[in-house]
């Protein structure tokens, strides 16, 4: 059954809002955290609307709420992790964790094989785009002499 | 079972008899103030050693960053910070997941180490934001008193968790919300929404009991799983398999899968691959629950 981009949209900001209570996100980061799931999940969608792969789609949203999760941690002077941890859970692959295993319990190894394949890859593509956001990130603030250094004396 | 200071949803028991450990020698000082040995309890100490009370306070700075999900690089940066901020020589935390070690030097040379075993992570990041702020505000200016830093601590590991009805609620917020994305109908959204209450107060229950984090998300998915096949059989439902994804969505290791993405990034391979390593578990254990019953239910 589809429910339309507004019902889904709406699906998205309360999954961001649902989690957001399980992980304790509370006060000025809540309302940001929420619109990185959506954005998150937004973002996978139209990749996917496009007729990319599902990894391609798990990547561009993994680098999309890396950024976005790196601009408001920089605006609100909170820890990025939190934004991510919310941000990601729209796009984690729970249901092809559940399809590989209903696969092998059908006895369809090679199906079982492709969606075990395809779920890894998400999570790849999901980690991929975190990676090299954060690590560009981190390269920018070296270059900008931002990184802290120890007194070095032993 | 009783609500009132209702810990981390994640592994809570371990949490509060982490930092209970930890705050240990300070509850035994305030209990008996005369005694000068306790020298973690700052209001004895002002004249006396506050290299030791220091040491205390960032050990148990980290151990609470540790606890509540923050990054190992996070935790170590911020103690060195805060150390530094203090004026000591040559700050050298160190933090594992199941480690924190803190070692610094006073201008005298003299060396002061001090290490505590953690035994749980939880995912209270409303307190990660708390100490995370909490470090800003020492490092910034004058150093601050001990007894501030004390205080601040406290306060933080007092701040109010979310009430047992107000988290099943969530979870069934969540597993609506998945069942629309995955285009599920509305009995569909009925039946994960059963579920998702029995999967989330079993999972609370298994983690007070701090029984090992595989086994409770086996055992939680298996009950997602049992209860949607069950509802389904009674006539409740349409396509079992968006229920169950739905419910199981709730516990799917995202924050370990984060951490451990940005673990490794950090260069921290060991925590990486720790935290990856337990994702990726889970993640198996969650197809093996429902695939249980559903062997069980169908058969």
């Amino acid at each position: 059954m589809d429910w339309g981009i507004p019902m889904e949209l709406l699906a998205a900001c309360l999954v961001g809002v649902g989690f957001s209570v399980l992980y304790n996100v509370r006060g000025k980061v809540f309302i940001p955290a929420v619109a990185g799931a959506i954005l998150c999940w937004l973002v996978e969608d139209l990749v996917l609307q496009y007729g990319h792969s599902a990894i391609t789609g798990a990547f561009v949203g993994g680098l999309a709420i890396a950024i976005w999760s790196e601009i408001f941690s920089r605006l609100s002077k909170a820890p990025v992790t939190i934004f991510l941890i919310i941000g990601i859970f729209p796009i984690v692959p729970g249901g092809g964790i559940y399809n590989t295993m209903q696969a092998i319990i059908a006895g369809d190894y090679g199906a079982a094989l492709a969606k075990g394949v395809e779920t890894i890859g998400i999570s790849l593509g999901l980690s991929l785009g975190v990676l090299i956001v954060s690590t560009l990130v981190r390269l920018y603030n070296f270059l900008r002499g931002k990184n802290f250094e120890l007194p070095r004396r032993i | 079972m009783k609500q009132a200071g209702f810990p981390d949803i994640d592994q809570p028991a371990g949490n509060a008899a982490g930092l209970e450990a930890i705050g240990g020698e300070n509850a035994a000082g305030r209990d008996h103030a005369a005694d000068p040995n306790h020298s973690a309890d700052p209001n004895h100490a002002a004249g006396g050693d506050v290299n030791h009370v220091l040491l205390d306070l960032c050990l148990r700075f980290g151990v609470m960053m540790l606890e509540v999900g923050a990054e190992t690089s996070r935790v170590e940066d911020s103690i060195n910070r805060i150390l530094t901020a203090y004026g000591y020589l040559s700050p050298s935390a160190f933090a594992i997941p199941a480690l924190v070690l803190v070692t610094f030097k006073d201008q005298e040379g003299q060396i002061y180490t001090s290490s505590y075993r953690v035994k749980s992570s939880g995912n209270n990041l409303d307190r990660l934001s708390s100490l995370n702020q909490l470090s800003r505000t020492l490092c910034e200016g004058e150093p601050k008193s001990p007894a501030f830093f004390h205080s601040e601590l406290e306060r933080i590991a007092a701040t109010p968790n979310h009430s047992l009805p107000v988290v099943l609620a969530a979870s069934v917020v969540i597993s609506f919300a998945f069942v629309i994305l995955f285009q599920g109908r509305p009995e569909d959204m009925l039946a994960a929404g059963i579920a998702a209450v029995f999967t989330r107060y079993v999972f609370i229950l298994l983690s007070r009991a701090q029984v090992n984090s595989i086994f409770t998300h086996m055992f939680s998915s298996f009950i997602a799983g049992f209860v949607v096949e069950l509802l389904f059989r009674l006539g409740l439902g349409s396509d079992p398999a968006v229920s169950t994804i739905s419910v199981i969505m709730n516990l799917v290791p995202g924050m370990l899968l984060t951490n451990g993405i940005r673990e490794t990034i950090n260069g921290d391979f060991n925590s990486g691959m720790n935290k990856m390593a337990e994702a990726l578990l889970i993640s198996v254990v969650l197809a093996v629950g429902t695939g249980a019953a559903l062997l069980l239910v169908r058969r």
